[in-house]
């Protein structure tokens, strides 16, 4: 996939081959992206749920970095490199703090 | 660069940047703009774990629902991820040679950032002005204790997003007049997208911890 584009070129959704010029483009994948944003912020708001929630903000990240960000088009070692030096790393951070705050109060 | 290549082909003189592949496949500079984006990513993920932990130790915290209107956050949300849409489509048609439209969908998002910002200075406003929140006075709710912690990661956590917002539209402003030019390629199109991508994708968290949780 991603490790085929040797210099850097991507593409958007509906493109064969973004780094060229003149081709008719199609911005269907990000409007339908776009919705299911949409759709999932809703959800998040109606069903009150924390688990529905932090599952909504998991999809709705993943849904923005993947396609608006083009990591699907990315080189794998990039792809890594992002989810886990900013994921990975926050992820970490909130492990610590979980089990700190945990000893600090039982009800946690 | 290497001294060699640079001696041997005189890039330097005309201001080009003529380096070695990156290790990713990718131009150095959208490399840079990814890296930016980890440090940034650390940096609000560190204010939103601080935030959690005093959220989880505080003996008492506010309803969200009573301090904001959560219809008027949600119109906030709708606005940053349609002007997320609209920056995908300008990028697209950067890549397809389109200046025209490359232009008009990066004027959009910088539309669609801008409304955002009003909507967050009208957010700030009801905060301060109507439940008297300051940084280390919270907002007044009768029947609720006073936590200043709910004002002072309110204050932190959207200011620091809306400088984020605000440097993001003069930056669209300029890509889009640029774009509009042919002065930048598609990698100056794409490089401000990936930052207002990041932007959105933070507000993703914020909405999700600070506003639903």
């Amino acid at each position: 996939m991603a490790d085929a584009h040797a210099h850097g070129h991507d593409h958007g959704p509906d493109h064969s081959h973004g780094g060229g010029h003149g081709h008719a483009p199609s911005y269907r994948g990000y409007w339908i992206a776009w919705f299911i944003l949409l759709i999932l912020t809703v959800v998040m708001i109606k069903i009150h749920n924390r688990n529905v929630l932090l599952a909504g903000i998991g999809i709705k990240s993943c849904i923005i970095g993947w396609w608006f960000m083009h990591l699907k088009h990315e080189a794998r070692a990039l792809v890594w490199t992002v989810v886990l030096g900013g994921l990975g790393f926050v992820l970490f951070l909130f492990y610590l703090m979980y089990f700190e705050a945990a000893k600090a109060i039982p009800s946690v | 660069m290497s001294g060699e290549a640079a001696a041997g082909h005189g890039h330097a003189a005309h201001g080009e940047w003529e380096c070695e592949p990156t290790p990713f496949k990718a131009s150095w500079p959208k490399v840079m703009m990814w890296w930016f984006l980890i440090g940034d990513a650390v940096l609000f993920g560190s204010l939103l774990v601080a935030y959690g932990f005093n959220r989880v130790a505080a003996p008492a915290w506010l309803p969200q629902d009573k301090v904001f209107s959560m219809n008027f956050i949600t119109v906030m949300t709708f606005t940053l991820i349609t002007s997320s849409a609209t920056m995908a489509t300008a990028v697209a048609a950067s890549r397809a040679g389109d200046r025209k439209n490359a232009c008009l969908f990066t004027m959009l998002t910088a539309v669609g950032g801008i409304a955002f910002l009003g909507m967050q200075v009208y957010e700030w406003w009801h905060m301060i002005g109507h439940h008297g929140a300051r940084l280390t006075v919270g907002p007044k709710l009768e029947g609720f204790p006073d936590v200043p912690a709910f004002s002072a990661y309110f204050f932190m956590i959207t200011g620091f997003h809306g400088s984020h917002v605000l440097s993001g539209v003069f930056i669209l402003l300029y890509t889009g007049f640029n774009a509009l030019r042919g002065r930048n390629g598609p990698e100056g199109v794409e490089l401000a997208g990936l930052y207002w991508h990041f932007v959105d994708l933070v507000w993703v968290f914020v909405f999700g911890t600070y506003y639903l949780i």
